[in-house]
């Protein structure tokens, strides 16, 4: 439909085998149509017809699953892997979005090297090993150290492997969210120096003490599982979830109770609730608790309300409900990482162990390798060594400390190390000081594995050809300490990493005592994704030096606000920054897209005259940073907010230069557990001047219209609470007027009786659970990835001219004075209407009804009059303002390769049309088709959207609404069903579960 | 439905042509010349004089070429009309059923389709030697994609067959190359339209349905018009549906 | 009734042949400032134009829409056009048929302008479409495609009504030029000469031909006349049928019929003040004429401010949240400044029209159109931008603000109309000679003494 690049060539372009490179001469988008056939069949590959392979994503620690659709040898798509006892097919949007890793422009297309004039020129492959090698040859062993990322798995130890055959013991991992204070505390209280798995599918009640455990923490998309499977509501009831933190983060979101008390007083009310627990003797605490008696007695719920601001009965009162049932208290994440976190997550330990949650709840026997055995302090050691001059040779991998870590001085020495040799995908802060490059394979192109917890053995492997002439980091690093030494050791003969690997699974195999021959065995955990064991039961028991409780808090600036530079829900430490996806993927809180910005109480902005998208600087002793400002109820008048992630100065076209870099504010050196303190006192002054936010929120309050309801467990279980009023419904429609709507509505039906309408069709419908929903934006990203949506960028998403077909809506309910705040989120696409209003006005029937119950729309019959957008009372119409695939556009927004991830299933859209969501009907055609070959019927849940597919909460159902066993029809059925502006009488296709509150009168 | 407007509507409008041409303001000449009561030639410094415009002198000639420019028109427009519709009847007749040769030569300058990198001859191969189209084109029945022969393929006989012949060589140089033959588009849909050929294949469509004697073509070119009334002809008298979405998504 | 043709101070009322040498005198060598005035006129078309380019080669963008906000300036610009066109119709049918004398000098400007307003009408929804190249899919006619139109979309009727509009308009200012045309025909000469024997279709003025030409004249005045009530309702409907909150109004036919009289009686004065100055038609466009005009004014803008009332009224009574918020929004919200321009310009100013004083004085008059014209032109923003600025979904409000683009597209269809206006002026009768001449006494012959 589109010039600029299209299907069709895309097709072209995917015909041709071979190398990256040579694909990507085809890209160069001649005029004349050509058809390239393969030179050979590859295996099990149909044109038109897609590919899946398994893999696991490695954009953050957590270790999800994958499952990549690959189309004509492309990698169009990635889903959860079913298998994988981690995510089970789940997927964050930071997993959607590792395609444009894949395929980023910004990739370092070969290897480079600095020259004389400083700056990077291509080299050869072997020029550049060569020059590794000789570099190596000539240095002492001890003073070559590599820096990489949490690489948990064969590559790590290939490394410790290649590390000691060169006499080097210089290995140093760094992971920015090293959950340094967390390990220090397990060490503390039951000298365990790791990350335990927390099971919230058993927890009937979670308090998290700052941990945001449905954004960055540990493992974001399993949590969410398990919370939504406790949390959300079914028929009988629900599990009760506490917040408490001075600042309401995404994850507060689903609470049902949001306590701010005094900023780092999390502990003190840990420590107390543990003292009553423990004192009163409710729960089952394990036999060791008693010791703790003595200890625990000086802090009683009183002395923590006088820390905390938290009234001491309410501290009681948490302290019974939790020790009535399963339950799990969760300690800081990084957002909650002060000076004092070690004791707030001691605190908490003390908390679950007193309460009998160890070993239930909570279960050392599957420790989490969220951090690899990194720490910030190993990372200022390593500078330590750097200035004392003890390196010679540094090689980075996976890590980005110039960036993640700007105080920390690293920066300032690397001038003192002789060979800088970074083998990163992209020109980054730190690789930018390197002086060789040699580029890694994407891990979609990679043979890699990787042990994301105990027992757990996932593999990655190549999807499909490499894009860029790069090569994989283990065979570079085989080779080059072959040309160097020699292969001694037997591992290190291995011919390629894929051997080295295979070596290890052969290994991994004998311990599993896996009957299968190895080939078998490879080639079916290859084709499952991995291997999954059950960990090892583990028995816990206190440390000695569990019993010293400093009970120690954050010490909040006497004037100034404390500063929370909190992880980012969709760029994480920042390495998603230079992905479009989730840089225009609006913040869950914030609703901010492509920038930083300061978060800021209503009451203080008001102090200070500040109003939303004022420029303020934000100073601390370590600098300043500029910022807009977010005006944000949920927050404590003594306390800002600013998201991690931004203000690249390197990295690509898409994240240099945008927002800033909040780490700067922080102190670089280390806290007491080896951590980097994300608390700090901060000063704020207004600039003056004055941004155009690029939000996608227009209001924060529904103006009592109903549009995300809620309702309460007791109101549900039928406890007499009346419902709450919607001024929507204020003039409730009488009966006989009712019967003509629907006689109406029944002659409208029949009128249709004819044509493609007559006979039976299915009514496609979706049923979204407001209960479950955590507003993770997982299925917006899903969604662009899907149905080849642009991305705009900032200017225009200012403009209100974003394009994601599916938005999460975020609503402030109004709270009494002293109440907490409540939010309502809503994911809203596309109703689908049955009696829908942007039908009757296109003038040509671009957009009408299919027998099957869709609101079609018809981007070629398109002629742009918009008025389908004016009439559309849920506002889920896009219009393309620009030709965004159009090369020669200002708003281009596939630069090749990133085009390759298109879905040749959708059209792309020029300039001119509207588009919305199709209930991705290209997924529906697919099954329908493939039934039809096979003679059968769509059975129930064949069909899945993209957003359904990935939602980690399973809060969306998708089906056929006339099948009266359909899943989706079931629970449209249900009580708590709504439609959004229903009095309008556009039977929606979406019917929505309302949210409900589990509160509790104290 | 539209289909009945269609008619009814073109109808109308060349009535409306018709009418227009009658009733155009003409003057006839048979009107005298006399002294006007009307205000306005009581005023002697206007002459009162005869039109000169397109009607000319005589307005009853006007009128009639008029009538002749109108009627042209209007055949015009039905002559279009008619020449729209597209043709249902194309691709009907069946391949006969005595075995076929191939011409030995042609001339090639006069053949219809564009000319190939290599001078692939469908009516030898699918015609002569009768090789079942699947045989190449191999996913058509399971995909929407038809699927192109690989090189390897085409070597699978050609390593032996056809030895000395140039364009056999240009196909041995390519495989031992490994450089992919890129072969020129003939039958293009546009980018917002879906083909599934595998139900059309099953629901029993001939290719020479839209591909036409392909097994006779001596070099390729499009047959079908492809174009959406054409596609709906065909879906309307096989009673399949014609539902925007079954085909633009 | 007030005489038509003021009588000069000798008290003799002019001959039948000074008023063919006056109106035609209108026709001859255009002065400087003219040309002036024309070159003006060009440029800002080009600019314009060249703005239209811009849009088409990059899309939509580079307009101001802020989604929900899917129509702007331009939908705003053709309802403002469109209404424009009616008065001409009004003044030159209605009034005919009504016999009332005091048109005949105003009626010829009032078509014209009619007739050009609705040419700079019809180009707006060709603009503001996504894909120009494809706005001929709007017509119904039959296609390969095998696709049709709905009819069920108030855009297709409002195809019909305009092109109708459009058509009829045409014909019945051409009609009425015929005899005048005819009377300049044979003093002109070169090029002209051709036009005018074309356009006065061989008129010699024979009883038969007055009879034919009176008769026509009568018809097609009967068949303009529902037009000026159908074609704005059918504009009105664009918005009336939708669902959106401050467009969902049964009021909005007579509401805009109303307007759009209004604001056309508004530019008549606009545009008669300098015509009558410069061509010295102070004998044939007198202040009676003014005064009248003044009067439609008045009444008009009475109902229109009725309309405005009713509207928040009915807001308020229907008990419906939506509508209220929306009316709430109107007055109080983002765009109170428009809304107020609106109601200042549009409901306040005609009230001076009481005033005998006012309705003579032809500078104050003028002024009035001025505002009048402003206010009707905000009264479209506010309808269109204001309303859909604030609908159903909180979450999804946008503000809307004109970019440079859509500022120089509106000046651009001014000064496109100007062309025309300026054109016809100077080539056509703005004054109906035979008309004025049928309302002076006949001129009889001297007695002898």
């Amino acid at each position: 439909m589109s010039n600029g690049m299209d299907r069709r060539r895309f097709l072209r372009v995917l015909g041709a085998t071979g190398g990256g490179a040579a694909a990507l001469s085809g890209c160069a988008g001649d005029a004349a149509e050509k058809l390239i056939p393969y030179l050979v069949p590859p295996e099990n590959q149909i044109p038109g017809r897609a590919t899946w392979f398994a893999s696991t994503c490695r954009e953050c620690p957590a270790g999800c699953g994958l499952h990549v659709r690959t189309r004509e040898g492309r990698a169009v798509k990635v889903e959860g892997n079913p298998a994988s006892s981690i995510n089970r097919g789940k997927l964050c949007a930071r997993g959607q979005a590792s395609l444009q890793g894949l395929y980023n422009p910004d990739r370092i297309r070969a290897p480079m090297a600095r020259a004389a004039s400083g700056e990077f020129q291509e080299i050869s492959w072997d020029d550049a090993i060569a020059r590794v090698s000789s570099a190596l040859t000539g240095e002492e062993g001890r003073r070559i150290w590599f820096l990489t990322g949490n690489e948990a798995g064969s590559f790590d130890s290939l490394i410790n492997d290649w590390l000691r055959a060169l006499g080097s013991t210089g290995h140093v991992t760094y992971e920015p969210f090293g959950y340094e204070a967390l390990r220090h505390a397990n060490n503390q209280v039951f000298g365990i120096d790791a990350l335990p798995s927390y099971d919230f599918a058993q927890a009937g009640f979670v308090i998290s003490f700052g941990a945001d455990f449905l954004e960055s923490w540990l493992n974001p998309v399993e949590n969410a599982r398990g919370f939504a499977q406790a949390h959300g509501f079914s028929g009988g009831g629900m599990g009760r979830y506490v917040h408490v933190e001075p600042r309401m983060s995404m994850t507060a979101y689903s609470a049902d109770e949001w306590i701010a008390p005094q900023a780092g007083t999390e502990g003190a009310i840990a420590l107390a609730m543990a003292q009553v627990v423990l004192s009163e003797g409710l729960g089952n605490p394990p036999r060791g608790a008693s010791r703790l008696a003595a200890s625990l007695a000086p802090f009683t719920p009183e002395s923590a309300s006088e820390l905390s601001g938290l009234r001491a009965d309410k501290i009681l009162a948490l302290a019974r409900e939790f020790a009535a049932g399963p339950s799990v208290a969760l300690a800081g994440g990084i957002g909650a990482q002060h000076d004092e976190a070690h004791s707030t997550a001691a605190a908490v330990n003390l908390l679950n162990y007193v309460a009998g949650n160890v070993g239930t709840t909570v279960n050392f026997n599957a420790e989490i390798n969220a951090a690899g055995g990194s720490s910030y302090q190993g990372l200022a050691d390593l500078v330590g060594a750097i200035r004392g001059g003890d390196v010679g040779i540094l090689l980075v991998h996976g890590a980005n400390p110039v960036y993640a870590a700007p105080r920390s001085g690293f920066e300032s020495v690397l001038g003192n190390v002789n060979l800088k040799v970074s083998f990163s995908r992209f020109l980054d802060e730190t690789t930018s000081l390197c002086d060789v490059i040699l580029p890694d394979h994407d891990p979609l192109e990679q043979w890699n594995d990787y042990e994301p917890r105990t027992g757990v053995y996932a593999l990655q492997q190549p999807v499909m050809q490499p894009v860029f002439d790069t090569r994989q980091t283990g065979d570079v690093l085989l080779e080059v300490v072959r040309s160097v030494v020699g292969a001694q050791t037997r591992r290190l003969r291995a011919a390629s990493y894929k051997e080295y690997l295979q070596g290890r699974w052969e290994r991994l195999r004998r311990r599993l005592r896996d009957p299968r021959p190895f080939d078998v065995f490879w080639s079916e955990s290859l084709q499952a994704g991995g291997v999954w064991t059950d960990a090892p039961s583990r028995r816990v028991r206190l440390a000695a030096s569990a019993r010293q409780i400093a009970g120690s808090a954050w010490v909040a600036p006497s004037s100034g606000y404390t500063l929370i530079a909190y992880p980012s829900a969709a760029l994480y430490d920042g390495r998603g920054a230079n992905r479009p996806w989730l840089q225009e993927l609006p913040d869950p809180v914030s609703k901010f897209t492509w920038s930083s910005w300061v978060e800021m109480s209503p009451h203080a902005a008001q102090e200070l005259g500040v109003s939303e998208g004022d420029m303020l600087r934000v100073e601390t002793v370590n600098g300043s940073v500029e910022a807009p400002a977010f005006i944000y109820p949920g927050l404590r008048d003594d306390v800002i907010a600013m998201p991690l992630g931004q203000g690249h100065t390197a990295f690509g076209r898409y994240a240099k230069d945008v927002g800033v870099n909040v780490a700067t504010l922080l102190n670089g050196q280390p806290t007491a557990f080896g951590g980097l303190s994300h608390y700090i006192a901060a000063s704020v002054t207004n600039t003056g001047s004055h941004e155009r936010v690029a939000k996608t929120s227009g209001r924060n309050r529904q103006m009592g219209r109903g549009i995300a309801q809620a309702t309460t467990v007791a109101a549900l279980l039928g406890e007499g609470v009346q419902e709450e009023h919607h001024e929507d419904h204020a003039a409730p429609v009488p009966d006989h007027i009712e019967d003509v709507l629907d006689r109406w509505q029944q002659e409208q039906w029949e009128d249709t009786e004819h044509g493609n309408y007559a006979g039976e069709h299915p009514r496609w419908a979706m049923v979204i659970d407001l209960s479950r929903c955590t507003g993770c934006s997982a299925c917006v990203t899903a969604c662009h990835a899907e149905n080849n949506i642009p991305t705009v960028g900032k200017e225009q998403v200012g403009r209100g001219r974003e394009m994601a077909w599916i938005r999460i809506e975020r609503y402030y309910e109004d709270t009494q004075p002293g109440e907490p705040l409540e939010v309502r989120l809503l994911p809203m696409l596309c109703q689908h209407c049955g009696n829908a209003p942007c039908e009757p006005v296109c003038p040509v029937y671009a957009t009408y009804h299919t027998p099957d119950g869709l609101n079609a729309q018809v981007y070629n019959r398109c002629v742009g009059t918009r008025y389908c957008s004016n009439n559309c009372p849920y506002k889920v119409r896009y219009f393309n303002f620009y030709d965004y695939p159009n090369e020669g556009d200002a708003a281009f927004s596939w630069p090749e390769p990133l085009h390759w991830q298109l879905n040749p299933d959708v059209t792309v859209r020029e300039k001119g049309v509207m588009e919305k969501c199709t209930f991705c009907v290209q997924r529906i055609r697919g099954a329908q088709h493939q039934a039809t070959l096979e003679g059968r019927e769509v059975g129930d849940g064949e069909i899945v959207t993209a957003c359904q597919q990935t939602c980690p909460a399973d809060a969306i159902v998708f089906g056929n609404l006339k099948d009266p066993n359909s899943r989706v029809s079931q629970l449209a059925g249900s009580g708590r069903g709504y439609h959004v502006l229903e009095s309008l009488n556009t039977y929606p296709g979406i019917t929505y579960l309302k949210k409900v509150r589990n509160l509790r009168e104290t | 439905m539209g289909r009945l407007f269609c008619r009814a509507f073109s109808l109308l409008y060349w009535a409306g042509c018709c009418e227009f041409v009658y009733n155009l303001p003409v003057v006839s000449p048979s009107y005298s010349v006399t002294q006007s009561s009307s205000p306005l030639f009581n005023d002697r410094e206007v002459k009162v004089g005869w039109g000169k415009g397109v009607l000319g002198e005589k307005g009853l000639m006007g009128r009639r070429t008029l009538l002749a420019i109108g009627l042209i028109a209007i055949t015009a427009v039905g002559a279009s009309v008619i020449v729209l519709r597209p043709q249902d009847t194309l691709g009907q007749e069946t391949a006969n059923s005595q075995p076929f040769v191939a011409p030995i030569d042609v001339d090639t300058n006069s053949l219809r389709g564009p000319r190939q990198p290599v001078f692939y001859r469908h009516d030898i191969h699918a015609g002569q030697y009768g090789m079942d189209c699947r045989y190449c084109h191999y996913t058509a029945e399971v995909s929407s994609e038809p699927g192109l022969p690989t090189i390897s393929t085409c070597m699978g006989c050609h390593t032996i067959i056809g030895s000395g012949n140039p364009e056999v060589q240009k196909l041995r140089d390519a495989s031992s190359e490994g450089q992919p033959i890129e072969w020129i588009r003939i039958h293009n849909l546009p980018d917002h339209v879906r083909f599934p050929h595998m139900l059309h294949v099953n629901a029993g469509v001939t290719c020479q349905t839209c591909h036409g004697e392909i097994q006779q073509m001596v070099q390729v070119y499009q047959f079908a018009p492809l174009r959406m009334g054409w596609c709906l002809d065909c879906h309307k008298e096989n009673d399949v549906t014609t539902d925007c979405l079954a085909c633009h998504y | 009734m007030a005489t038509a043709v003021q009588v000069e101070k000798t008290g003799k009322p002019p001959t039948y042949a000074r008023i063919t040498r006056d109106i035609a005198a209108t026709l001859g060598r255009p002065s400087k400032g003219y040309y002036i005035l024309f070159g003006a006129v060009l440029a800002v078309l080009g600019i314009g134009f060249i703005a239209l380019l811009y849009q088409i080669r990059y899309g939509l963008g580079v307009a101001g829409y802020v989604p929900p906000v899917m129509w702007g300036v331009y939908i705003t610009t053709f309802v403002f056009w469109v209404g424009i066109a009616h008065s001409g119709t009004l003044i030159s049918a209605i009034l005919f048929l009504f016999r009332s004398a005091w048109r005949t000098s105003v009626y010829r400007t009032a078509e014209a302008m009619t007739v050009f307003a609705v040419m700079t009408a019809g180009l707006f929804p060709l603009i503001h479409v996504g894909r120009l190249w494809f706005a001929y899919w709007l017509i119904p006619y039959p296609n390969q495609r095998q696709l049709w139109v709905n009819f069920k979309s108030p855009l297709v009727w409002d195809l019909f009504a305009i092109g109708t509009y459009f058509t009829v308009s045409t014909v019945f200012l051409i009609v009425g030029l015929v005899p005048d045309v005819a009377a300049v025909r044979d003093k002109a000469r070169g090029w002209r000469k051709k036009l005018y024997t074309i356009t006065s279709v061989g008129w010699r003025g024979t009883d038969q031909q007055w009879r034919h030409y009176t008769r026509a004249y009568l018809y097609l005045a009967a068949l303009a006349t529902p037009l000026v009530l159908s074609v704005h309702s059918v504009v009105s409907w664009d918005f009336a049928v939708s669902i959106v909150p401050g467009w969902h109004a049964t009021i909005f036919a007579p509401y805009f019929v109303a307007g759009a009289i209004y604001s056309g009686v508004a530019l008549v004065i606009t545009l008669l003040v300098p015509l009558r100055k410069v061509f010295k038609l102070e004998e044939y466009i007198t202040q009676d004429h003014f005064e009248n005009l003044g009067k439609l004014m008045l009444l008009t803008g009475l109902i229109v401010g009725y309309a405005y009332v009713v509207e928040f009224f009915i807001a308020w009574y229907s008990g419906n949240p939506f509508e209220q918020d929306a009316f709430y929004n109107r007055a109080f919200g983002e765009y109170w400044w428009a809304s107020w321009t609106m109601l200042l310009c549009n409901g306040a100013l005609p009230f001076l029209l009481w005033i005998r004083k006012v309705r003579r004085s032809i500078p104050v008059l003028f002024v009035i159109s001025l505002f009048v014209n402003l206010g009707m032109w905000f009264e479209r923003f506010v309808i269109i931008v204001v309303s859909l600025s604030f609908e159903y979904e909180p979450y999804a409000m946008g503000h809307y603000t004109p970019t440079w683009v859509e500022w120089a597209i509106l000046a651009g269809s001014f000064a496109w109309f100007f062309m025309w206006f300026l054109l016809f002026a100077k080539n056509f009768p703005t004054v109906s000679i035979t008309e004025v001449k049928e309302i002076i006494p006949m001129p009889r012959r001297k007695e002898r003494s």
